[in-house]
């Protein structure tokens, strides 16, 4: 009774915030619109789509044509939309609402810290992967006919699942900056967390080519293996990636659930007792 | 003079306040490029032409994303903490606020970003980072005389839209993605490169290009440019900014975080 109350209290306020911060999800729509700009037309005119095409080609060893390469762009710009959105609204709105709106005692008397924290990493990204991914249904539409719709639908589906791992993933962080230490400013560190994390994917390059210390802090999130899938599913193919994505993410989702559960249920305990 | 000089000691105070969120600006704002700067230099197949044609747009651009949140900061998020009072009160205005800052922002911070860009990117792509030095430095030093007068009009022109419309960070995210334009992305995308002159960091770009050899836009035009418009835009940030500080007394200020 008590997780259905979180539960719909979560999903409410998060479809009143969805209404709210509306234009802030249409700028990321648009922005995602820089990316493709960014990482096709600026080659292209720097050398000759020609070359683009075949540089594509060559680094994932697969034929494509410039359609090919703007579709995979757009759908791998929705695996940005989805880290930077989880990664800030879960960490940044757990902090605002623990150390600068003091909603935790609320929080203690009806329930737990550790069932609301995990119901807010699960039930939020559900939602948020979806609103901040939405655009690619009217592109890919576009660009494949009615079988782009199918393909959005496969897609939202990874991205959602691989949402849900990253909710729990920034519970972790944002346990640790709330209970766990007295910073003023956790924005740094989501910044930066949030950042490394896509850069170390490489997004749009193979992963194999991002610099290993940045490679290492991306294998930290099912954000590399995400991206893989995304790729097989663009061009219906490598069913053992599909195999493995669905396993780094059951494993994913275990382990984060393991230890945000911990911290969680540890930082409730000291908080009962006084703990500031 | 000496009332720049305590400004600028005023800035840099500030500034190693600050430091810590100025480096994690600096090192997620040059990661974020990186996602499109890496990408963009390996499918042209042109290594380090590409490199140094895209990246030294990393320097202007990082001059406007500065001025726009020190813009911000000034007259949204430390209201509640008095200092636009306490400046105000001494006579001094968004745009002396901006003026303190300019030595940190448009050169340190913006060098830090240009440098930090070209070493992330040298390490994914496996080029020597000895390309990062500059190999005409008189085009270097001009574009930072410009890049001043950028900082100064950006930042009073954010500065005046906080004052005068209810306009919301949204616009500010709308207003950093357009400064992609002739910066990062440089002028030679669009299908007029002289439309990329709209974005005033445009030539600071491409001054910088010019240190490497890259420069997409004639260097005669910009040498002539770079005095006209150091004048110009100096002239205009102190004139939006005495307008801006007209608005304030009139107005007030709206705290929004």
């Amino acid at each position: 009774m008590i997780v259905a109350s979180i539960a719909s209290a979560i999903i409410y306020r998060e479809l009143v915030w969805i209404r709210r911060f509306l234009a802030d999800y249409i700028v990321s729509w648009l922005l995602s619109l820089i990316y493709p700009l960014g990482v096709v037309v600026v080659p292209s005119a720097l050398s000759s789509s020609t070359t683009v095409v075949e540089r594509f080609s060559a680094l994932y060893g697969i034929e494509m044509s410039l359609g090919d390469v703007y579709t995979i762009v757009i759908i791998l710009t929705g695996m940005i939309n989805v880290v930077s959105v989880i990664m800030y609204d879960i960490i940044g709105t757990l902090f605002t609402e623990f150390k600068l709106m003091d909603v935790g005692p609320m929080i203690l008397e009806a329930s737990s810290i550790a069932r609301y924290a995990i119901l807010n990493a699960i039930l939020r990204p559900l939602i948020m992967a979806l609103f901040s991914t939405t655009y690619l249904a009217p592109l890919l539409l576009f660009i494949s006919g009615y079988k782009g719709l199918l393909e959005f639908l496969i897609i939202e589906l990874a991205l959602i699942l691989s949402a849900v791992a990253l909710g729990l993933y920034a519970s972790i962080f944002a346990t640790l900056l709330i209970f766990f230490t007295s910073t003023s400013r956790p924005w740094t560190i989501v910044s930066v967390l949030t950042s490394a994390i896509l850069a170390g994917t490489g997004i749009y390059i193979p992963t194999e080519l991002v610099p290993l210390v940045l490679r290492l802090i991306a294998f930290t999130t099912p954000v590399p293996q995400t991206c893989r899938a995304l790729f097989a599913i663009a061009f219906k193919g490598f069913s053992q990636v599909l195999v493995a994505f669905g396993s780094v993410l059951a494993f994913s989702i275990v382990l984060y659930l393991g230890v945000s559960g911990a911290l969680l249920k540890y930082a409730e305990f000291k908080v009962r007792k006084g703990w500031k | 003079m000496r009332r720049i000089l305590h400004l600028l000691y005023i800035g840099i105070q500030l500034a190693k306040a600050n430091a810590i969120s100025y480096v994690a600006y600096i090192v997620s704002t040059v990661l974020w490029l990186v996602i499109i700067l890496v990408p963009a230099t390996l499918f042209s197949n042109l290594k380090e032409q590409a490199l140094l044609t895209i990246v030294p747009g990393v320097y202007a651009m990082f001059v406007e994303t500065c001025a726009l949140w020190t813009s911000t900061e000034f007259l949204r998020w430390l209201v509640y903490t008095g200092l636009p009072d306490l400046f105000r009160e001494c006579g001094l205005s968004i745009y002396h606020y901006l003026l303190s800052y300019s030595l940190v922002d448009a050169i340190l911070a913006s060098f830090a970003s240009h440098f930090l860009s070209m070493v992330i990117a040298s390490a994914y792509l496996g080029i020597d980072i000895g390309i990062a030095i500059p190999k005409d430095m008189l085009c270097i030093v001009l574009a930072i005389a410009l890049a001043i007068p950028v900082y100064m009009l950006i930042g009073t022109l954010m500065g005046y839209l906080l004052v005068s419309t209810s306009i919301s960070s949204v616009w500010s995210h709308v207003i950093n993605i357009l400064m992609f334009f002739g910066t990062v992305i440089p002028p030679n995308v669009l299908p007029n490169p002289w439309l990329a002159l709209v974005n005033p960091a445009t030539i600071v770009a491409e001054l910088f290009r010019a240190g490497y050899g890259t420069n997409t836009l004639p260097l005669p035009y910009l040498f002539i440019l770079t005095p006209t418009l150091i004048a110009v835009f100096t002239a205009f940030a102190k004139l939006i900014g005495q307008l801006c500080e007209k608005r304030i007394a009139k107005f007030g200020l709206e705290y929004r975080y």
